[in-house]
């Protein structure tokens, strides 16, 4: 920006100062009060900001007021947006790269575009707020996908995310081979090698069901890894079809696996970094650099702890595209706010599945083909 | 070519060449056998406790009355006679529109072969229990062979077969659809009635707004929430925008009527957030400039010189406002695919005279407003009594 702010300070140093005071912080003892006091001035430059560099974002919200009190006022983008428009705040020179949707459910993949400095800020925050879970060693790793997902031209948010746990491992492993099959071989070497030190599993919730832990059943095959951390994350929709829930998934990978470190995170493609991790009482956690509210789905207005709406998620992440604050198509409730038993701080909530489906009616509907 | 015969107690699996109705005699128009099974349909949708849960079937029991479907049959001049088998595509969800057109063959005494849409709901099958079940009485037995209720799975029948049966077919559905079913062989002789993509608009005159009272306004209120409410908006007769003409001065004073009009029934949970999306895509793109919600309305004012109803409108009671200085302003922006106009404040002769000019290429009917889903055999531009029958001349 080129005005000057009354502290003499342009707004771009002075949301720079402010994250970086954030991201040095620890992430999870600030009380929820504290926290909403140090992002509001956050979001109201980053609201200002997208006010200035996306016409999309103008002309959403040129007219709605900067919030002035709590988070809870600032307007917020519908998610399908993402899958609809390029909603950039940087110029074509500054784009660093697109990180795109999975889709898995979706035909029209979000695309996310990215400058260097939000693309490395998604990282370090990813880092920050997963430290916290396994450590800050370098562990050695295994990817339940296959190594195919980081050679598509387009950036995929599964390799996005791949990518940035790579950060924690050290001489990744693939446990997939490039057409989905379990890469036997690999696995067993890597657990064999493995079997009394700690190591990082990561993958994608649906993928570390689908591909390795029914492929293990099928062969019969049990590996012991039972000083490893399994993070995955990707949202519960295809395995609540097949009756699979938390816990079950949780006891599966323990039995087959040994596995009693499990932390599942629920992060949106569209605020990549800043991940809501499960913490030791099953609670998802918002860190320091994110929040949520949760919304009447008639209404829209928020709703207190313990109501079950959708999900708006606030990251303080995002300058190089306006989604610093999205209204989701998830369900969810607050559980509770600087209380949950495992002593983190600030809000923990739970999420509930997604919005149902439109059922398009109507005399030209296609939907029975001819 | 096997299909699914829908029956009183389910559906049995037939061959094509099994139904009866490709053998069944034709009626004449307006056989009294007709007017008999349409009233007691009639009565049944009116009467019954499960049929009156849905308003769609009680609009189509009260069209059904015996003076109503009358009144259709004495327009019909000359020696008419029916075609013979038709065959109707119906749409897949809304659920009663190929009733319409169904019943107007049936009065034109045609025999008819009507393909039903799999995707079931609780109004289809309540719709179709009902139907089979007075079709079964042994007094319309002559009916009952002459018109089948089918299921095909177009997965794995091309309907080929069907297709060339028909003399005439009722095609119902998006663009993409009626335009796959017209591509499949046919008698050279056969006859389509295309019912494909249309959407409609209602006109209110702000100037007669502001001169009305707020009983009057009620009544405006009422009708319009009559026209957007059922099946979500989604029904191609239903406004899915509204072109606001003169005077801007009680535009609000009517929303916030039309607000108090839709009641509080239970809403499905996602659709405010569909609202939102479809609105903020408005907006962002610069089709609208601004958002307002009115009730369970979602209102975006749109800018000037944008498409009355944009082909991505999802129904959901979203209800864009074109704001123009008057009626002439309205013509540049009629195109082919506008179906009803639902008009309010308007004398019916300015508007005869506005939907006369040779440009004015879309307007199949214009209704006051609150009437928009009434259905007429005069529909997306056809008569269709008179294109079911077949007109006999001897001179």
């Amino acid at each position: 920006m080129t005005t000057q702010s009354l502290s003499g300070r342009s707004p771009q140093e002075h949301y720079e100062t402010l994250y970086s005071a954030l991201l040095e912080a620890d992430m999870y003892n600030i009380a929820q009060a504290d926290k909403e006091a140090l992002l509001l001035p956050l979001f109201k430059l980053l609201h200002d900001w997208h006010l200035t560099r996306s016409v999309h974002y103008h002309r959403l919200f040129g007219h709605t007021e900067s919030p002035e009190e709590a988070l809870a006022e600032l307007p917020y983008l519908a998610v399908r947006l993402f899958k609809q428009l390029a909603l950039k705040s940087i110029s074509e020179d500054q784009l660093f790269r697109v990180l795109q949707s999975s889709g898995t459910t979706a035909q029209v993949p979000a695309r996310v575009f990215l400058d260097k400095d939000t693309s490395a800020r998604q990282s370090k925050a990813l880092v920050r707020i997963m430290q916290h879970f396994i450590g800050k060693q370098r562990l050695p790793m295994l990817i339940i996908d296959s190594p195919a997902v980081m050679d598509k031209s387009e950036f995929s948010a599964r390799a996005a995310g791949i990518q940035g746990m790579a950060f924690f491992g050290r001489k990744p492993v693939y446990a997939l081979n490039n057409d989905m099959s379990l890469n036997e071989e690999a696995i067993c070497a890597f657990a064999k090698q493995h079997n009394n030190t700690p190591v990082l599993l990561f993958g994608f919730t649906f993928m570390v069901w689908l591909h390795f832990v029914k492929a293990l059943q099928r062969r019969n095959l049990k590996i012991a890894l039972p000083k490893g951390v399994l993070v995955h994350s990707g949202g519960w929709k295809k395995l609540s079809e097949q009756q699979v829930d938390n816990s079950t998934f949780k006891q599966t990978l323990k039995s087959l696996c040994g596995l009693s470190h499990i932390y599942n995170f629920y992060g949106m493609a569209e605020q990549v970094g800043s991940v809501f991790v499960e913490c030791e009482a099953g609670h998802l956690h918002a860190p320091l650099l994110a929040d949520i509210v949760i919304r009447d789905p008639i209404s829209l207005a928020p709703l207190p702890i313990g109501k079950v709406g959708l999900i708006q998620v606030l990251s303080v992440i995002p300058t190089s595209y306006p989604g610093h604050s999205i209204l989701t198509e998830d369900k969810g409730q607050v559980l509770g706010v600087d209380d949950c038993s495992c002593g983190r701080k600030g809000q923990y909530f739970a999420v509930l599945g997604r919005l149902p489906k439109t059922e398009i009616r109507g005399c030209s509907d296609t939907g029975d083909k001819a | 070519m096997k299909v699914d015969w829908l029956k009183q107690a389910g559906a049995e699996s037939v061959s094509l060449a099994a139904l009866p109705a490709l053998q069944a005699p034709l009626q004449r128009p307006a056989a009294s056998i007709t007017a008999a099974f349409t009233q007691k349909l009639s009565e049944a949708l009116m009467r019954t406790p499960q049929c009156r849960a849905f308003d769609e079937l009680i609009a189509l029991g009260f069209w059904l009355r015996k003076s109503n479907l009358q009144a259709y049959m004495q327009d019909i001049d000359g020696m008419a006679k029916p075609l013979g088998l038709v065959v109707h595509y119906t749409p897949a969800n809304v659920d009663t529109m190929f009733m319409y057109s169904w019943v107007c063959s049936l009065l034109a005494g045609n025999s008819n072969i009507v393909r039903i849409s799999t995707k079931g709901s609780a109004l289809q099958s309540t719709l179709l229990d009902t139907l089979l079940r007075i079709l079964n009485e042994p007094e319309f037995s002559a009916l009952e062979q002459a018109n089948q209720f089918i299921q095909f799975d177009h997965q794995q029948v091309s309907g080929e077969a069907l297709s060339l049966c028909a003399d005439a077919r009722i095609l119902w559905g998006g663009d993409a659809s009626v335009n796959r079913i017209r591509a499949l062989p046919v008698k050279p002789r056969c006859r389509d009635i295309s019912f494909a993509d249309r959407h409609s608009v209602c006109a209110i005159n702000g100037d007669a707004v502001t001169a009305a009272d707020d009983t009057t306004l009620k009544r405006l209120a009422e009708g319009l929430w009559r026209d957007i409410n059922p099946f979500l908006q989604q029904a191609c007769s239903s406004p899915r925008a509204l072109v606001w003409l003169g005077s801007q001065a009680d535009k609000q004073r009517f929303f916030c009527l039309l607000a108090q009009w839709q009641g509080t029934q239970p809403v499905l949970e996602n659709l405010r957030n569909e609202q939102l999306a479809f609105g903020q895509w408005l907006v962002a793109t610069g089709q609208a400039s601004a958002l307002q919600q009115y009730g369970r309305l979602c209102i975006p004012e749109m800018a000037a010189g944008q498409p009355l109803v944009a082909p991505e409108h999802p129904g959901q009671w979203i209800l864009p406002v074109h704001s123009l200085p008057g009626l002439p302003d309205l013509s540049r922006l009629i195109t082919a695919k506008l179906q009803t106009l639902s008009y309010w404040g308007l004398e019916k002769e300015t508007l005869v005279k506005f939907l006369a000019e040779p440009s004015i290429t879309g307007v199949d009917r214009a209704v006051p407003v609150g009437q928009a889903l009434d259905f007429s055999p005069f529909w997306d531009g056809y008569d269709l009594i008179a294109e079911l029958t077949r007109q006999v001349r001897v001179h």
